[in-house]
């Protein structure tokens, strides 16, 4: 098998959130709603908003956008896996970027998901990215000496 | 500046986050009482509270756009070119929000640019394959 890289972890972090929301644990009764509808049209989307009770169905849009976060992580990990094949490193803006993203989310919701794994996964990928720049780095000084 | 896919997705990310706390203005009244730290108890809690949910999720989802978006700059600005297996399955998402959700920022915004962003690049590839050609029967 290939080597496990960041962007493999990235579509495994994505697979199992997609997995958690379909089942009991997350938001399986919901979905089991969808189902009866072919998961056409769920929700009146920005009909229902500005949101409030009595106008917005909030489980609808929970479960609609917890989900959705989850497959979005998948295409994000396939790109990152690309770049990480072909060019070893990636850019230290994305790293940064999602590092401060995923902090915000363990800030908010501490006991979740995005501190027991989305986190140690950033907080690697900044470090194990920095390393290999640096180490790729030196190797660029050593072949211009 | 060139405007590039990273930059319109980029620019989606900060609408649909800036729009969030705007349509679910209740719930980040409540989240700013609490200076927007631990608003959910996660795994902790005995059920799903869907409004704390509904708001946070929107609202992480335009954040989730901005790192895909810087990704996705930097790679063109180096003119890396996209995978089509990244377009293929970013537009087969996109048309999931669609159907579930046709009348919602996925049809008005994310659609359009998935196009736009597929046409490019395929486009993109006919032009690689005709200077192949012209090449080859030079």
């Amino acid at each position: 098998m290939n080597k496990i890289t960041n962007g493999i972890l990235l579509i495994i972090i994505g697979l199992l959130h997609t997995k958690l929301v379909v089942t009991a644990d997350g938001c399986g009764t919901q979905f089991l709603n969808f189902s009866k509808s072919h998961f056409f049209r769920i929700s009146g989307g920005l009909n229902e908003l500005p949101a409030a009770v009595g106008k917005t169905n909030f489980e609808t849009f929970a479960a609609f956008w917890f989900f959705y976060f989850g497959i979005l992580i998948i295409p994000l990990g396939l790109l990152v896996h690309a770049i990480e094949k072909k060019y070893k490193v990636l850019p230290h803006s994305f790293t940064i970027s999602y590092l401060i993203v995923v902090l915000v989310g363990a800030y908010m919701i501490p006991a979740s998901g995005m501190t027991y794994i989305m986190l140690p996964h950033a907080v690697y990928m900044v470090v194990g990215n920095c390393l290999k720049d640096r180490k790729m780095q030196q190797k660029l000084d050593i072949a211009k000496v | 500046m060139k405007i590039t896919n990273g930059k319109v997705i980029i620019l989606i990310g900060a609408i649909h986050t800036l729009l969030t706390p705007v349509v679910y203005f209740n719930q980040f009244e409540v989240f700013a009482r609490r200076f927007f730290f631990s608003i959910n108890g996660g795994f902790m809690e005995d059920a799903i509270n869907y409004e704390t949910f509904a708001a946070f999720w929107c609202l992480y989802f335009g954040l989730a756009l901005f790192p895909l978006g810087v990704l996705l700059d930097s790679m063109e600005r180096q003119k890396i070119t996209i995978p089509k297996s990244f377009i293929r399955i970013y537009f087969g998402i996109i048309l999931i929000g669609v159907y579930m959700i046709p009348f919602g920022g996925m049809t008005v915004f994310m659609l359009p640019h998935v196009i736009y962003m597929m046409i490019a690049s395929w486009r993109k590839t006919i032009a690689i394959k005709h200077n192949d050609n012209i090449l080859k029967t030079r």
